[in-house]
């Protein structure tokens, strides 16, 4: 018979899964109010500024600026990718999922492949929404003649996509918001509870940068470069400091940090009891 | 059909089950009875391939649980009403464990009106009560119209009226020829509703038979009434009979049989007014089976208070 489980129709349950909760449906909300809204405010604020301050005229980087929401998103989609699991495991319902696809792999793959897309998708419009959204305030906003560094400058400098590096920037944005989803997956895996595993990944995220202050000098920019949010920033970058992984080797890095993760929890799930 | 070649489990240095070798088959019911924590819940774990034997086999249909081509449409199980997401509908849950086996979401709505949930398919499962997530569970595990079924503790919370209807489903699915295979602690359930029993105790099979042979082999006691009870009572205790509970002129010996101790009677000239054996309910005889498990493989109270 030719209606036994296969890839795709296990991820077409897994789909059916998570889209029928509303932890998804919230969690996709405030990943669009965060990047879109919360970037469209920050991009309208420092428009605003941007007249103030020379050293602001200077280091403005109006990408950099309308991805700023991106940074709030890291913690939600890390949520998301947690939840998709530690939810199953809260609830038992893993047994229920186990029962219907007893082969492992191949669930945690179709687990993975909608978080993947779905993630992607998502943050590909929401990178590019808030770009676009942000580039429309910068260069809707007015310079008065006395304000301006470059005298050719009537608006607030903006971006465009045709720009070098600039396309790279943004879209790497969505990929970095669909690598953090699949970290926060994969600890979700291994820890099986939804507390624990969203801990780990905000410490991860939020604590080591800041644990980083307190390492030698010469050492602190070695090591930093390597945490998560700073990969985060490398990936949407397109001014390069040498203190920084360039974009390619930042998404090389954090898409490694991901399959070691992944690897991990395959190898614990395919043995463990559930 | 079920088979469980000497599965053992052990968690850390506790052991679930040990050694337990049995075999269900198809067209009956098979009760599945031991005290809580006996290892039934375990032993239905690995008969699904959610929990790994430590040592032994389980299987189903001849093949490990993981090696089947078709698990939903071989094999259905409720293991607990409550292992589902409590935000998600009933319908959404059928549905995505119809999607990745390939059943047709036409199925789903015909097993939600089987159990009678048709009304609440799009509520939330989470507000469900324990008779409805158990209709719920059940009707999950025949989803995918399998051949053989396990059901644990599949009567909890369900009222007098869903209780028969249970009781009278799980008859017809074993008169079509399935595998049915039903654990439980409410022995008084099970003699309704089981035909074939696995008694298990401690982790350990006590019992492997028809709830008729188990009730027979625990020892009733007989009933007697007799004017001349003290001479009898004599008589009876040197046939190696023992009082179990005497009250005026009636009394009741066990260990002894109602023909040994009228044929006793008779020899010693004694009348007696009545003679009636008493027998053991399925929940007097799995008292009985599963109390010698404890002595057996328990420890001394003393003993276990300082591990």
């Amino acid at each position: 018979m030719s209606n036994h489980p296969t890839p795709l129709s296990i991820v077409r349950s897994e789909w059916i899964k998570f889209r029928t909760v509303r932890s998804t449906v919230w969690g996709v909300l405030t990943l669009i109010a965060l990047t879109v809204g919360f970037g469209a405010l920050i991009s309208f604020a420092s428009a605003g500024h941007y007249s103030q301050r020379d050293i602001e005229k200077l280091s403005f980087d109006p990408v950099l600026r309308s991805l700023s929401g991106l940074f709030f998103a890291q913690l939600v989609v890390g949520v998301i990718g947690a939840l998709a699991i530690t939810s199953e495991y809260g609830s038992g319902a893993i047994r229920s999922t186990l029962a219907a696809v007893p082969r492992r792999i191949e669930l945690i793959l179709a687990k993975a492949s909608v978080l993947k897309i779905t993630i992607f998708v998502i943050g590909e419009a929401v990178s590019f929404g808030a770009f676009s959204i942000g580039q429309m305030i910068f260069a809707s906003t007015k310079v008065p003649l006395a304000d301006r560094v470059f005298p050719e400058l009537t608006h607030v400098p903006s971006a465009s996509l045709g720009t070098p590096g600039v396309f790279l920037a943004v879209f790497l944005g969505g990929v970095a918001l669909t690598l953090l989803a699949l970290l926060g997956f994969f600890l979700g895996l291994i820890m099986r509870s939804t507390a624990a595993s969203i801990s780990v990944y905000v410490v991860s995220l939020l604590v080591l940068p800041i644990l980083t202050i307190f390492l030698p000098s010469n050492w602190r920019n070695d090591i930093s470069k390597f945490l998560p949010t700073n990969l985060f920033q490398g990936m949407i970058a397109t001014h390069h400091s040498t203190d920084a992984f360039s974009p390619w080797m930042a998404t090389g890095t954090l898409t490694f940090y991901v399959l070691v993760i992944g690897a991990i929890g395959l190898a614990l799930f395919s043995r463990r009891d559930a | 059909m079920i088979q469980l070649e000497h599965a053992t489990k052990k968690y850390g240095d506790t052991i679930a089950v040990h050694d337990l070798s049995f075999t269900v088959e198809p067209g009956v019911v098979t009760g599945f009875l031991g005290p809580n924590g006996s290892g039934k819940s375990t032993t239905m774990r690995m008969v699904l391939g959610l929990d790994r034997p430590t040592s032994g086999r389980a299987l189903v249909n001849g093949k490990r649980y993981h090696d089947l081509t078709n698990p939903l449409r071989e094999v259905g199980a409720l293991l607990d009403a409550k292992a589902l997401h409590p935000g998600r509908s009933a319908r959404n849950h059928l549905r995505a464990l119809a999607a990745s086996n390939k059943i047709p979401f036409s199925r789903v709505d015909e097993v939600l009106g089987i159990v009678g949930l048709d009304a609440v398919a799009n509520k939330k499962a989470g507000g469900f009560s324990l008779g409805m997530g158990q209709r719920l569970g059940i009707a999950g595990a025949i989803l995918g119209d399998p051949g053989v079924l396990l059901f644990d503790e599949p009567v909890n919370g369900l009222d007098p009226e869903g209780i028969r209807w249970v009781r009278e489903f799980f008859h017809s699915l074993a008169a079509e020829g399935r595998t049915v295979f039903v654990s439980s602690h409410l022995m008084s359930e099970m003699a309704l509703t089981a035909h074939q029993l696995i008694v298990i105790g401690r982790g350990e099979l006590i019992r492997h038979g028809t709830v008729s042979e188990l009730t027979a082999t625990a020892t009733g006691s007989v009933l007697v009434r007799s004017p001349q009870i003290d001479e009898l009572t004599v008589a009876i205790a040197a046939l190696g009979g023992s009082v179990a509970s005497h009250r005026d002129d009636a009394i009741e010996f066990a260990g002894i049989t109602a023909e040994q101790i009228g044929v006793a009677a008779l020899d010693r000239g004694i009348a007696l007014y009545e003679l009636t054996p008493q027998r053991a309910s399925l929940e007097e005889a799995f008292m009985e089976m599963t109390a010698s498990s404890v002595e057996f493989s328990g420890q001394p109270l003393s003993e276990g208070n300082h591990a």
